[in-house]
């Protein structure tokens, strides 16, 4: 869905940067809650809540540029150089997958944020795979999978409940 | 309230579920399959590689001694031993990377290398 003409540039970016630290303030909640116990990297992903928003209501664009600042803020301030990569591979396969799934118009708000939550923690996975080169990580790949979904079809219920709740006029 | 989940959400989570159920079950198999080589050596030489897979028996033999390495279902023990003390005969099957069985009196030492890794590491060993 882009932009119509008649919003006007200073108010996207007004929105943008909006939508940036709320979902920077996700990310610090997520980060000074404890992690779930047992596996580590079962999380819930918040951040992916405003990235959803932005997505159906801005544009595809302004949802990738919204990631990458949370993503980079987050890095400096409390999740460090390599939270950050983490994040950041985790963050593009879940939003390539997304719009992926956005743009094939078949599936509701849910389906896109569960196969983007799933998304997430396979590319987390294969680059932890990567940094600390053992294959064996792989083993957490089916617990990953099934967290993904699971946290991904929360969020994509809340996001629903927030699109219908939003006013439009926000946006435009 | 779900009445706007479609059709193809369904069939992603089934599908998610069951890369997940393979994913589960290819890691399961390699995880029970431990593959690795009993190395022998005698003397302090290399004397043969036989990989855990399939079960055999071997024989080192030689002038003043004779000794039956039997490998069965994934584990190496060790037989027989004409020794005097019976150490490596009484030594518990091995399987896992790492661990030996050693006939001292024959200098005859059994190790396995290579497959899975043991459940304990070397300090509890």
């Amino acid at each position: 869905m882009p932009l119509p003409s008649s919003s006007p540039a200073a108010k996207r970016v007004a929105i943008s940067a909006l939508f940036a630290s709320l979902a920077l303030i996700f990310s610090y909640i997520e980060a000074i809650l404890p992690a779930a116990p047992g596996i580590p990297g079962i999380k819930l992903g918040i951040a992916n809540l405003v990235v959803i928003i932005a997505m159906y209501r801005l544009d595809l664009r302004y949802a990738l540029v919204i990631n990458l600042i949370r993503i980079l803020l987050a890095g400096f301030m409390f999740n460090g150089l390599y939270g950050a990569v983490y994040s950041l591979c985790g963050c593009l396969v879940s939003y390539v997958m997304m719009c992926i799934l956005y743009k094939s118009g078949l599936f509701s708000v849910i389906g896109v944020s569960m196969g983007g939550g799933a998304a997430h923690n396979i590319g987390q996975l294969c680059i932890a795979a990567v940094l600390v080169s053992s294959p064996q990580i792989f083993y957490y790949l089916p617990v990953l999978i099934l967290s993904g979904t699971v946290s991904g079809i929360l969020i994509g219920w809340l996001g629903r409940v927030l699109l219908e709740h939003i006013p439009k006029r926000l946006f435009y | 309230m779900f009445s706007f989940i479609r059709k193809a959400d369904i069939i992603l989570f089934c599908v998610l579920l069951l890369s997940a159920g393979i994913s589960a079950a290819l890691i399961f198999f390699r995880l029970s399959a431990p593959a690795g080589d009993a190395v022998i050596t005698l003397n302090g030489s290399p004397y043969g590689t036989y990989s855990l897979e399939e079960d055999r028996r071997i024989e080192i033999s030689g002038e003043d001694f004779h000794n039956v390495v039997l490998i069965e279902n994934g584990t190496v023990k060790m037989e027989s031993s004409d020794c005097h003390n019976q150490v490596c005969v009484n030594h518990k099957p091995i399987s896992h990377s790492g661990e030996s069985i050693i006939c001292l009196p024959h200098k005859i030492v059994v190790r396995i290398e290579g497959g899975k890794e043991a459940d304990v590491d070397a300090i509890a060993q």
